[in-house]
């Protein structure tokens, strides 16, 4: 006998089942088949997952108690083979790295694309793709833990010496069962809490997404959020030099970084050149401008000034080879300019107020946004609502009947102020109406709050419409300025620069500069408030690079929040170097609502700060700081998570590390002492 | 070869200077070992290698606590931190089990594991200090990764430990002064019982490993287990340690290869270290060291890529 009470004879010539690795693995191997043939046929029979799982579970019951009554010597036998122990846990190692290598809770057309379509068949039959939840996978589980149980009872008695043992193979039944009771009493919910809104419902989450359809309400109290703020990192900027840039505006893995500082001087590692900061500004303003580069590609230009009423003349430049570009609309939205190479009929034909080609509903909820018909008298299912379009108002009014009370109308059929009414009901609710406004959201967003769920946004989306009437064109070719009204040539004008065209007393349009080959020269200044220049708000920093062999020198500006909010990447001497100037990480450091939870009176029993890392617990329920709403700073996702099983998984836990240290480290103190004793 | 010197130029000085000495200590525990070859016994080289050694692991500890003073936090966000915080850790061991025991191939296999460690951190040359997101931004952070770490180095340890055993099982002895005889120590070590305690402190640091995590995601993400690949390879790493400590009580398994059986383990130690950004399901991994950013777009990597934020 080993000093675990095994026996170590030597194996007879025919090694019996439990002493046959080979003949186990195939054994676990028909045990896992099997399974997955029964929930295929579950899923045939039309078990949802939780029944799936029942049915399993009193299967597999039945199966063991089965194989006891029949098989009594030989299943225990099995099950407290040490050998077996061996080939199970690698058997499950097998089926765990399984689904490390097939793509986890995917669609069937996602495998169909990814794998082929004999792989899809095999993975959706085998339940690879969601390995982990698949009954085979419990059913091997259930046979680990049984097999660790008998070996438990076989062991018996337990002086002190041996309680590392129970332990570790009790522990495993603990976490196991304190797993399969989450599978009948966890709960995830999402809801998007907005500040100073208490609310007890959540939406049960499938596949990490808010489900409309499936509200779980909080049975005894609701939260309510206070505050969120988003706190950032202190940004650093830094300047990272690429050596080996390849030439196809990627830079190499790893460059070197630069803190910096003024004057700040440096060769490069690996390069001839030496690098040198000239000009570091914290808070720049763009000063830069288009000018005339006769090496430049052909790009003309036209820099406009637009008289308004306005102190200041708003001056922008028109580019009439670009699309988006080659239009301005006049800040107070009276007039337009264009800008193009050539006059056309075309052209006049495109200047015309236009309907919109399609009238929509946007509907957004939890960050999801889906279009719908908006034509009178259509309406469009939900799981759990309806909508309606009940009426289309195009110059929607409010007016006051004799009597005083206020309605709706339109004052024209032109659509100058387009609205649609329509009418909300929630499943088993009374009909709400809710109006929306095309050109003005945020006033029926306020209209519509009390009428619509948390959360869920409405909107009128009228696309490809041409609203304005009145054009100012500028054309290059025949230098000419014409005045577009209503789809109709009104005036026309030869194109002098610095000539004001005068469209109406106080509204004038005035070329200042025309550029053929326009190329943007970037140069920045200081902002010229003194609190503003230093804050590190736009930071920029002149570099110059150059060859002392050579004398040759080049110098650039870096952006290092350029206006998309993204660093601007440079190359010098010809593409060999490439620098950057940018914020070390623009990671945010964290997240945080303020919570409250308040009882049906509103009484305030809790409170408490979710951020990532740090949820509110209470009575049981886990609010986590799940995302955010871009748009709406007063808005934070929460997530609700519910687990009455957690304690017993970490009491399995615990179980688990004392048994080990008791095992390996305890064991032999105990045992030394108890020979000590013996001794004497 | 190239893309490394660059990065080695680019790197620190401190870190210049660890590798340097730890390829100077690799060197000498070369040369005293070739010495042995021909019967000369070489021992001041064998004690400067060994100083060598002591000396490259200080300066890995300084490297490894300055950058963690600078970052603020636990060095371990990107491959070339977690490198250096693993060859600090596994050094410690295996400078220990050295020192003690004075096994001169324990000493040379470990120099190569931890040469290699940091050649792959140069490799990879992730060198920036990165800002740690939110979610790891824990007071687990630290508990969590040392223990891993721990428990990644005691396995190692068993490898080492187990090639010896291999070279040399508890029933055989080498001629006194042949070459094996005093690259395997003075004393007489048994290496087989050495190997097993090793994996019993790896399994337990795993276990340990695993538990904090969980313990720790239950805050961050909701989940005690969340099926992650990372966490999937912890626990085919641990299930399969699991298999080779039974297997010391299976008469057909125990022994030789049950040694083989735990040389091999290592190699799933290995791939849940290295691998994961080898696996098809590393999309669904928020367990992946922050790789450098490959073009300069501003893009910073936010290394916990599935996670909420």
């Amino acid at each position: 006998m080993t000093e675990a009470g095994l026996p170590t004879s030597e194996a007879p010539a025919h090694k019996p089942f439990h002493q046959n690795s080979i003949q186990q693995m195939i054994v676990l191997a028909i045990w896992a088949v099997s399974w997955m043939a029964g929930q295929n046929l579950f899923s045939k029979m039309g078990f949802n997952p939780q029944q799936q799982v029942t049915a399993f579970v009193a299967l597999t019951a039945a199966i063991y108690g089965a194989a006891f009554l029949i098989r009594h010597d030989w299943f225990y036998q099995l099950l407290v083979s040490v050998q077996f122990a061996v080939s199970q846990m690698l058997f499950m190692a097998l089926a765990v790295v399984i689904g490390t290598v097939v793509l986890q809770d995917e669609s069937p057309d996602f495998y169909e694309r990814f794998y082929g379509h004999f792989a899809q068949k095999l993975i959706l039959w085998t339940h690879s793709a969601n390995l982990y939840r698949s009954l085979w996978f419990f059913a091997l589980l259930s046979l680990l833990a049984l097999s660790m149980l008998a070996v438990a009872w076989k062991r018996r008695p337990y002086p002190a010496h041996r309680i590392g043992f129970l332990l570790v193979h009790v522990s495993t039944s603990v976490i196991l069962l304190g797993g399969l009771w989450g599978k009948y009493s966890y709960v995830r919910a999402f809801n998007e809490l907005r500040t100073g809104e208490p609310t007890n419902t959540f939406y049960k989450m499938k596949n990490m997404r808010p489900n409309p359809a499936e509200p779980y309400p909080i049975p005894d109290f609701r939260v309510q959020l206070n505050q969120f703020t988003i706190e950032h990192n202190n940004p650093e900027f830094k300047l990272y030099a690429f050596v080996e840039p390849d030439g196809k505006g990627g830079f190499e893995k790893n460059p070197k970084a630069y803190e910096v500082k003024p004057g700040l001087k440096a060769r490069l590692p690996l390069s001839k050149l030496y690098l040198s900061v000239e000009q570091q500004i914290p808070n720049a303003l763009e000063a830069g401008e288009f000018v005339n580069n006769p090496n430049a590609p052909e790009n003309p230009a036209l820099r406009v000034m637009l008289g308004i009423g306005e102190p200041q003349p708003v001056i922008g430049d028109l580019f009439s080879r670009q699309k988006n570009a080659a239009r301005r609309d006049e800040p107070g939205g009276r007039f337009a300019v264009v800008y193009q190479d050539r006059w056309s009929t075309d052209l006049l034909n495109q200047l015309r107020p236009r309907a919109p080609k399609a009238e929509k509903i946007a509907l957004t909820f939890m960050g999801k946004t889906t279009l719908h018909n908006a034509k009178v008298g259509s309406t469009t299912e939900f799981p759990s609502f309806s909508l309606k379009v009940e009426k289309y108002y195009p110059d929607f009014a409010v007016v006051k009947d004799k009597d005083g009370t206020p309605h709706a109308t339109s004052r024209s059929a032109n659509p100058l102020e387009p609205w649609l009414e329509l009418s909300f009901r929630a499943s088993g609710g009374v009909p709400r109406r809710v109006m929306l406004s095309a050109r003005n959201p945020g006033l029926s967003d306020q209209l519509n709050a009390p009428n619509l769920p948390k959360g869920l946004k409405l909107d009128y989306v009228r696309e490809g419409e041409e609203r304005q009437s009145r054009f100012i064109v500028f054309t290059r070719g025949d230098h000419s300025i014409r005045l577009v009204e209503n789809g109709r040539l009104t005036r026309s004008e030869p194109l002098q620069l610095n000539k004001p065209f005068i469209v109406e007393k106080g509204l004038s349009a005035t070329a200042v500069a025309a550029l053929d080959h326009a190329e943007y020269v970037p140069a920045f200044v200081p902002h010229p408030n003194p609190k503003e220049a230093l804050k590190f708000e736009r930071p920029v920093l002149k570099v110059r690079l150059w060859d002392p062999g050579s004398g040759q020198s080049e110098e650039k500006w870096l952006d290092a929040l350029g206006p998309d909010g993204l660093p601007k990447p440079e190359t010098f001497f010809d593409q060999s170097v490439g620098l950057i100037y940018k914020a070390k990480d623009t990671e945010p450091k964290d997240f945080r609502s303020e919570l409250v939870v308040l009882d049906a009176t509103g009484k305030q029993l809790a409170s408490g700060t979710v951020s990532v890392n740090q949820p509110l617990i209470f009575h049981g329920h886990w609010f986590y700081q799940s995302n955010y709403n871009p748009e709406d700073p007063s808005a934070s996702g929460i997530m609700m998570v519910r687990e009455p099983s957690l304690w017993l998984v970490y009491a399995g836990f615990l179980i688990l590390l004392v048994g080990i240290l008791w095992m390996f480290y305890l064991k032999p103190v105990l045992k030394r002492r108890d020979a000590d004793r013996k001794e004497v | 070869m190239a893309q490394l010197y660059a990065n080695f130029i680019k790197a620190e000085l401190v870190f210049q200077l660890t590798y340097a000495l730890y390829l100077f200590a690799l060197l000498a525990y070369a040369l005293c070992h070739f010495a042995l070859a021909f019967k000369d016994e070489r021992d001041h080289l064998y004690r400067t290698g060994r100083m060598l050694f002591l000396a490259a692991w200080l300066l890995n500890a300084f490297m490894l606590i300055h950058r963690g003073i600078i970052a603020g936090r636990a060095p371990s966000k990107t491959y070339y931190e977690s490198l250096i915080y693993f060859s600090f850790i596994f050094g410690l061991l295996a400078l220990v089990v050295e020192w003690v025991k004075k096994v001169r191939l324990l000493g040379f296999i470990s120099l190569l594991i931890m040469f290699g460690a940091l050649t792959y951190a140069l490799a990879k040359a992730d060198i920036e200090i990165i800002t740690l997101p939110p979610a790891l931004q824990s007071a687990w952070f630290l508990p969590h990764v040392t223990i891993y770490f721990t428990g990644y180095a005691s396995t190692t340890v068993a490898f080492v430990v187990g090639v010896l055993a291999l070279i040399k099982p508890g029933d055989r002895s080498f001629e006194v002064g042949s070459f094996w005889a005093r690259a395997m120590g003075s004393t007489d070590v048994n290496f087989e019982q050495m190997n097993r305690q090793w994996i019993r402190l790896g399994f337990l640091l795993l276990a340990c490993g695993l538990i904090t995590g969980g313990v720790w995601a239950k805050f961050a993400w909701s989940d005690y287990w969340a099926w992650d690949p990372k966490e999937n390879w912890g626990l085919i790493s641990w299930l399969v340690y699991g298999a080779v400590l039974h297997m010391h009580y299976v008469p057909a398994f125990k022994g030789r290869k049950a040694v083989w059986a735990s040389v091999f383990a290592w190699g799933f130690v290995l791939f849940t270290y290295f691998g994961m950004s080898k696996l098809p399901t590393k999309s669904q991994s928020m367990h992946l060291y922050t790789e450098p950013p490959t073009s300069g777009e501003g893009d910073t990597v936010n290394g916990v890529n599935k996670q909420m934020y």
